[in-house]
């Protein structure tokens, strides 16, 4: 493996990283609020990518489609919310786990009744249709879009949950959700938004990576449950633990395509059995395991 | 004058013989066929209710009785599958060798799955499991020259059974079908006596109360341990017969597989032993009937299931009770909003919720003596 090809894996990493990361913040962001485990956040990310699809058809716009699709996602999962996960809290944890479950049969079912089971192609924006040149190494300009995308929404999640209000009663609500309404904090509220929210953030990651994969009813599959080991092994509820799993998960897969191609499916598997049996709470987590 | 019924019948355990009666009648089946009022489809069908519904008690074993919730139970049915179609094929044309070494097998990788990941608890021991056996999968998948990678096993003999000169071949359906069923009934009846042992007992103290257990002087880990390898046995002894009711393929390790047990536990009503085999019944029937009308049977299938999460945790089986006069006092509590002191543990209240026996049998005195926010206090705070 020459440097240039190391190189190359890298970026690689580091753009399917990101979106790890992004799909994964979402995720620990719900779980740390709402203690749900949602299985069904995959399923969404694939509705994104099919929104995505759908308005790129009608308007021809790449930016029309990223700005709308994660909206109708966000909404459709406030609406998820509010009618099928409300009724489950305060009961265990494992019903929103079957619950989820099977809101992924029923999305991913839907998806297939409305746009068919065949693969689609997304095809690249223009403006990033071409092959940028550094370092000696020449680089699809649209990998590096991504990057930034995955850089710039990782950036607003956390400028949105350590500096504005709206992030401070998120926090205030992982820490206690009691004390946080018994400041009179209508936190039933933040969920519904805080889901829609995560959901909408799935929603955009699809959209963004249906030009390099291709859209399917079972995009969603495989992601959720690498999104879900980037959460464990990040520590339950810790982004910035989430963001360095994310990134280590995707940068190993990618090395390991070219290196190891029979270990690649097993490697995060490993990482995580190797990380949850020596750090059990996670990389950065710093909940005490119960 | 009223009729008496037989003292197992009656009382607290009375169901779980009610259902072993029904598991008699299964026999029934393959006379229909001999009759001719359905095609011998249905045989082949009721042996795979019957596989299918042993593994789905396998699960309830540790998630209904020891409240862990494992996203792995594929691994022990995989691990079952190909233990059994590698014997036949590679070593020898008997069910009871491949039998033996399913079982050794799958008690030896539960006994290590178990070791690790036990140590941690909740959403972490149930991703640790899920890791595991995906990693089996990967293997199954990988490991093209030992297992046939993505194609399978494929051609496993039919052993027989017997002693010369009465032997039977397990190739014939009927043969094979009372076969399966006579194990099913030895574990169920095995279970049954396992739960209502002093033992099982333990197991479902650790699960309405992982702490007081603890208290009392249990090693909870050694007893949550052999709670899963118990459960991995029993799964690793239905996917060998799933074996050789189908060929092998990496698709019996899919997490979608573990994914059905958790549903058709649900779907029974998890912690009652029936209810399970009983989800395994209704699912594979309704999944049959649906699909046969529809592709999308997965879209109507999901909203009913949905709709059992949301509106009867119990299952079928606690539907009777759902009903009876329980209607408005189930939903209220269910669209109850969490408030102030209403919190929650990893596992304890779910099968509280699904299963009503249950309720009944740990003391109310003991679990209301002190108020919810003092019991609690301290593991609920995040960080």
């Amino acid at each position: 493996m020459t440097l240039k090809i190391a190189f190359k894996q890298l970026l690689n990493g580091l753009t399917l990283g990101l979106m790890y990361v992004i799909i994964a913040s979402g995720l620990s962001l719900v779980f740390g609020l709402m203690e749900v485990i949602n299985f069904a956040h995959g399923a969404l990310y694939m509705l994104g990518a099919y929104f995505g699809l759908t308005f790129f058809r009608l308007t021809g716009n790449f930016w029309v489609s990223l700005l709308v699709a994660p909206i109708i996602v966000g909404a459709v999962g406030m609406l998820l919310e509010y009618s099928t996960f409300r009724p489950l809290y305060g009961r265990s944890p494992l019903y929103h786990i079957l619950l989820t479950f099977g809101l992924v049969l029923v999305i991913g079912n839907s998806a297939e009744l409305v746009w068919g089971k065949a693969y689609h192609i997304f095809p690249r924006p223009e403006v990033f249709a071409g092959v940028v040149s550094f370092l000696g190494i020449s680089y699809p300009t649209y990998r590096l879009f991504v990057l930034l995308v995955g850089v710039g929404i990782s950036v607003f999640f956390w400028f949105m949950l350590k500096k504005t209000r709206f992030g401070l009663i998120i926090r205030a609500g992982t820490h206690n959700r009691e004390i946080t309404s018994a400041f009179g904090i209508d936190i039933s509220r933040y969920f519904t938004i805080v889901f829609g929210f995560g959901v909408a953030i799935a929603g955009a990651a699809g959209v963004v990576m249906a030009p390099i994969l291709s859209v399917h009813p079972h995009m969603g599959d495989g992601i959720i449950i690498t999104a879900f080991i980037v959460v464990v092994v990040g520590g339950l509820g810790s982004l910035s633990g989430a963001a360095l799993a994310g990134i280590l998960i995707g940068v190993l897969e990618s090395f390991s395509v070219i290196l190891f191609p029979a270990f690649t499916g097993a490697m995060m598997y490993m990482v995580m059995v190797i990380v949850l049996l020596v750090r059990p709470q996670g990389l950065l987590g710093v909940e005490e395991i119960r | 004058m009223s009729l008496k019924l037989p003292r197992l019948l009656r009382g607290r355990e009375g169901g779980y013989y009610w259902f072993l009666l029904f598991l008699f009648l299964f026999a029934l089946l393959p006379l229909g066929v001999v009759a001719k009022i359905y095609s011998s489809f249905y045989l082949r069908f009721g042996t795979e209710l019957l596989i299918l519904g042993l593994f789905a008690l396998s699960v309830d074993i540790i998630m209904g009785y020891t409240g862990l919730v494992s996203l792995g139970p594929a691994a022990f049915f995989g691990i079952g599958a190909y233990a059994g179609a590698l014997t036949l094929l590679k070593l020898a044309n008997s069910i009871w060798l491949a039998l033996a070494i399913t079982l050794v097998l799958s008690w030896m990788v539960a006994w290590l799955i178990g070791y690790l990941s036990i140590r941690i608890r909740g959403v972490y021991f149930a991703m640790l499991t899920l890791a595991f056996a995906e990693m089996f999968h990967e293997l199954a998948f990988n490991w093209q020259s030992f297992t046939g990678g993505s194609d399978g096993l494929t051609g496993v003999p039919r052993p027989e059974i017997g002693i010369p000169p009465f032997v039977l071949s397990l190739g014939n359906p009927h043969v094979f079908f009372y076969f399966v069923l006579v194990v099913v009934i030895l574990v169920y009846y095995g279970c049954v006596r396992l739960v209502n042992s002093p033992f099982g007992h333990v197991l479902q103290a650790i699960r309405d109360n992982e702490e007081r257990a603890e208290f009392i002087g249990y090693d909870v880990r050694i007893f949550k341990r052999r709670s899963f390898v118990i459960s991995g046995i029993i799964g690793g002894l239905s996917g060998s017969l799933f074996a050789l009711l189908r060929f092998v393929d990496p698709d019996v390790l899919h997490w979608f597989i573990s994914a059905e047990a958790l549903v058709m536990n649900l779907f029974g009503g998890m912690g009652t032993l029936y209810g399970p085999i009983i989800g395994a019944i209704v699912f594979l029937f309704s999944k049959d009937l649906i699909s046969s009308y529809t592709e999308h049977w997965r879209l109507i299938l999901g909203v009913i299931f949905v709709g059992f999460v949301i509106y009867s945790p119990r299952g079928i089986v606690g539907l009777y009770g759902t009903f009876r006069g329980k209607v408005i006092p189930v939903l209220l509590f269910k669209l109850r909003r969490p408030g102030v002191g209403e919190t929650r543990k990893a596992t304890p209240d779910l099968v509280r919720d699904a299963n009503p026996v249950v309720e009944r049998e740990s003391s109310p005195k003991l679990k209301g003596d002190l108020p919810v926010h003092e019991r609690e206090a301290g593991t609920e705070d995040k960080e």
